[in-house]
């Protein structure tokens, strides 16, 4: 069976917000090392990948590897009953046909408890291949997600273009373009306010911009982000969560096609 | 030339204070557009998927693709949509009535073209999953009485089936499509026709029968059949036979065959040993052993 108790109902109920409008239906891989889920979205443009580890729950215990297919929107629905800093537990049986949420709220002795039903997901894992990347840009996360909004508002896509000297996220549109321009900074009094840049060879690709501000909707859950880019390969937006867990984005580039 | 222009700009005089400047933008806007082409992520074994209820294979990643399948799925697993209209109309050549508002209506080659396009529509859904040829129009609402002296002759039968029967398919038409329809759905569907011969099917495991592992084989038969050579008399072929996938189990396909079998020659029933199935598929096998209550014995004709 599964009992997983997370302090802070908190963290479930941002990745679930997160991920919600990218995919619909997914499956929740429990093993003993955690919990994980992995989706593309149904144009299979986007894929999402999250890990919680088993430190990120206490306690944790699973004792057989058990998939979890659960509808997001009926997820949301559940999680919307939590507060959040309510103690979460889920449970499962072996062969479940529910999972169990347990809602603990710290200060009163209320407890409140669903049952979700779950779907049977036919779903096969996806291998993603580990890449090497030609640039890497750590940045606040908020600060990612004013770029992803500003440029929104002008375009549908935006080209990503890093070089030596810094970060330029471009756009053009209708009404006109625009460029933000992004260069390596310490801040020592708030290393969370650090944008750092590791390249290897200077890159430029251009991305939906539809679907990085779907993206941003992580931005609550990690104080920075990360950008690992390689050309002609798909973006990777990293937010790391507590002990190590992480809720990854992939999204696949456009290409300009010769005329 | 000259002159034209002149009259021209009196007519328009209240739009001439248009800006200048919008002439040049749309010639501008194309040259600028670099085509931008979203890439896919290619992380997927497999870029088709089967639908397992269905049987449709798309890919799920086409979004014109899925919106087909959905369309697919809805037909095959819900039944053919009719309209509110449409079942009002067809009511009138209903045959049988079950309690729940549904009913079987007969169609065929004297009824109108609405009719008769209804039930083609419904035979292309049948044909699609029973991945059967489809009949040609003019070959579905044909009449038969011409051929059927030449068939007899060709194959030298010396009994005709029956002094009735005979002179009852000289004006038949060649096929009657029988249509179960629920609420406003086309649920089930059976396509009868006219035949002179058909062929017994024999019994392939009589062994299995003799050791006694009965329960087993008399699960699931495949559709393999295997028939005698000598041909038998017979009146009505089922052509096509099908139920949708959530109306299984519940006795449309035999209230088709037994509507089929009173309702296709006027003012007869016939026999069921006169009832013929086309080579059946793995299930119709089995609609075909419950319904003449025997494993072998019925028997299946050649189109």
């Amino acid at each position: 069976m599964l009992e997983a108790r997370l302090q802070q109902a908190n963290l479930l109920k941002k990745v679930v917000d997160a991920i919600k409008d990218l995919v619909q239906d997914c499956n929740f891989d429990c093993n003993d090392s955690g919990i994980a889920l992995q989706a593309m979205d149904n144009s299979h443009v986007a894929l999402v990948s999250m890990l919680l580890r088993s430190d990120a729950f206490e306690p944790f215990r699973c004792d057989r590897n058990i998939a979890l297919g659960i509808n997001l929107g009926s997820l949301t629905k559940v999680l919307r009953a939590a507060q959040s800093d309510d103690i979460l537990t889920l449970k499962a049986e072996d062969a479940p046909d529910v999972v169990n949420l347990t809602f603990e709220s710290p200060s009163t002795d209320r407890i409140s408890e669903y049952d979700i039903k779950l779907m049977d997901i036919d779903q096969e894992h996806l291998g993603i291949p580990e890449t090497e990347y030609a640039a890497t840009i750590t940045m606040p996360a908020v600060e990612f997600q004013r770029i992803c909004r500003d440029l929104s508002a002008l375009s549908e896509s935006v080209s990503i273009e890093c070089a030596k000297d810094g970060v330029a996220f471009k756009c053009t549109g209708d009404i006109g373009s625009g460029s933000i321009q992004l260069r390596s900074h310490t801040d020592v009094e708030k290393p969370s306010n650090n944008v750092e840049i590791d390249l290897a060879e200077p890159v430029a690709l251009t991305f939906s911009l539809k679907y990085l501000v779907n993206f941003c909707k992580a931005s609550g859950m990690s104080e920075s982000v990360k950008l690992c880019l390689s050309n002609e390969v798909p973006l990777l937006v990293e937010y790391g969560l507590q002990s190590n867990s992480y809720l990854r984005f992939y999204l696949a580039p456009k290409i300009g096609e010769e005329e | 030339m000259r002159r034209k222009p002149i009259p021209r700009p009196t007519a328009k005089a209240p739009l001439s204070e248009t800006s200048q400047n919008i002439q040049s933008l749309p010639e501008l806007a194309p040259k600028k557009k670099k085509r931008l082409v979203q890439m896919q992520l290619d992380l997927v074994g497999e870029l088709r998927k089967k639908c397992r209820v269905c049987g449709m294979e798309y890919i799920p990643s086409n979004s014109e693709d899925v919106v087909l399948h959905r369309k697919f799925h809805a037909m095959n697993v819900g039944g053919v949509d009719f309209t509110k209209a449409f079942v009002e109309r067809i009511k009138q050549n209903q045959v049988w009535a079950g309690g729940d508002g549904s009913f079987i209506a007969a169609v065929g080659r004297k009824d109108t073209l609405a009719f008769r396009n209804k039930a083609s529509e419904v035979l292309k859904v049948v044909n699609t999953e029973l991945a059967a040829v489809t009949i040609p129009d003019e070959a579905l609402w044909s009449q038969l009485h011409s051929s059927i002296s030449s068939k007899a002759v060709a194959h030298g039968e010396k009994p005709q089936p029956s002094a009735k029967g005979h002179s009852a398919c000289s004006t038949s038409d060649r096929f009657k499509a029988y249509l179960y329809i629920h609420g406003q759905k086309c649920v089930g569907a059976c396509l009868a026709e006219r035949i002179q011969e058909a062929y017994t099917v024999v019994d392939q495991d009589d062994a299995s029968e003799h050791t006694g592992r009965v329960p087993v084989p008399a699960e699931f038969h495949g559709a393999s059949i295997s028939i005698s050579r000598v041909a038998e008399p017979a009146i009505l072929g089922i052509s096509r036979i099908w139920t949708s996938n959530l109306h299984r189990k519940m006795g449309i396909a035999t209230t088709l065959l037994d509507s089929a079998r009173s309702d296709f020659l006027y003012g007869m029933t016939i026999e069921k040993t006169m009832v013929a199935f086309s080579q059946p598929t793995g299930s119709g096998g089995e609609l075909a052993r419950k319904w003449f209550g025997r494993r072998a014995g019925w028997c299946v004709y050649i189109d």
